[in-house]
């Protein structure tokens, strides 16, 4: 046992230092590879691209509504370098017509129309996402971009749809988003449009060789 | 010649509510950092620009930074090292997360969450400050008596002074 305060003071503080690094690493806990997927209906841009932006998103949260705008500049400005594939996380606790909204958005992509429905319900966001008629815009909208309705209708109540609305919260809370929307560009993390528009540019022109 | 008065110990209330003060502060320190530390170090960098508080330029390194230090000095205040060191160094940071929270609110930044401890609890700004004042108290009680019982400075202080002198309890 050291003798001196001085040898007492720096093992313990090493000591306490080292118990706390060990528990960060058990919270992380091991990283397991991820090859992020999504439904042909939920990506855009060319398979071959360089840069592959992953969107975990919720069709009630404002910040992905102002997002979207800064993706859809990306993806003018970068082309065919860009591929995007949209990930479903609703925050159901605090938006409650997001799951609603997530399924009608796969219930258009089963109808090869889930990008207007995308547009749509984040242009119409401040219509729709508060009050409770929320189901009542979702089917209007559905109509407005030409789903079929029977379609549309026995899709909603189809249990796969929110079985893979709820595989993509699980991954999201897998890959720790505590927020959205977050972005992966080639796997590295952005938090929000404001770290798209700054940080993510820079990211997207790095693997594009720019 | 009068000899100088022997020290009179305080009071022993004074002592547990300083041990008190040191466990409650540590452990809300130590949680807050360790959700924050273990997660991405962008979701809390994403929280900090919500504030429009600091430069663009300090944010990545704050974001990294600034868990581990809730961490280390909220597990050492939980220990008893350094427990007035790391009481001072804590109390600062509470009233900086005040003055924080006090100027957001003031220019009107909508802040749903504070982002005090990451995704593990959402407090609203209200609350946040309401806990922090509690926690500055505290730290008030840990600072004055909290290196007493069950503390690793008592046993650092108890170095040379031969067996029977006292240890940690």
């Amino acid at each position: 046992m050291p003798g001196s305060r001085e040898a007492r003071r720096l093992a313990a503080g090493v000591a306490v230092a080292v118990f706390c690094v060990l528990c960060v690493l058990a919270a992380r806990g091991a990283h397991r590879p991820w090859i992020p997927s999504a439904p042909a209906y939920r990506q855009r841009g060319l398979p071959d691209a360089k840069a592959v932006v992953v969107v975990f998103s919720d069709f009630q949260c404002p910040a992905c509504a102002t997002a979207v705008e800064t993706l859809k500049r990306l993806e003018s400005l970068y082309g065919d370098g860009l591929r995007v594939l949209y990930k479903h996380r609703p925050w159901e606790k605090f938006h409650p017509s997001a799951l609603s909204a997530a399924r009608a958005a796969e219930c258009a992509g089963r109808q090869g129309k889930f990008w207007e429905l995308h547009d749509h319900l984040y242009q119409n966001q401040s219509e729709w996402a508060h009050g409770d008629k929320a189901d009542e815009f979702l089917a209007r909208y559905a109509r407005s971009i030409g789903l079929e309705p029977e379609a549309y209708a026995r899709c909603l109540q189809d249990p796969a749809v929110t079985a893979a609305i709820r595989a993509d919260m699980r991954e999201a809370d897998e890959r720790w988003i505590n927020s959205t929307p977050t972005f992966f560009i080639n796997g590295r993390r952005f938090v929000g449009g404001r770290q798209l528009r700054i940080a993510g540019t820079a990211e997207i022109e790095r693997r594009l060789g720019r | 010649m009068i000899p100088p008065p022997a020290p009179i110990p305080g009071p022993s209330y004074r002592i547990w509510a300083g041990v008190a003060g040191r466990w409650i502060v540590g452990s809300v320190f130590f949680f807050s950092g360790l959700s924050k530390a273990a997660a991405p170090a962008q979701e809390f960098a994403a929280v900090l620009e919500g504030y429009y508080l600091l430069p663009d330029g300090m944010i990545p390194f704050m974001s990294r930074a600034f868990p581990w230090a809730e961490l280390l000095l909220g597990a050492y205040l939980l220990a008893g090292l350094c427990t007035r060191a790391c009481s001072i160094a804590l109390g600062a940071m509470l009233l900086c997360f005040e003055g924080a929270l006090g100027i957001a609110l003031s220019k009107g930044v909508p802040l749903d969450n504070c982002g005090c401890f990451g995704q593990s609890l959402h407090l609203k700004p209200w609350q946040a400050m309401t806990l922090d004042a509690l926690l500055l108290a505290l730290c008030w009680l840990a600072y004055r008596g909290g290196n007493g019982a069950w503390s690793l400075d008592r046993w650092v202080e108890s170095a040379g002074r031969g067996p029977g002198a006292g240890g940690a309890r």
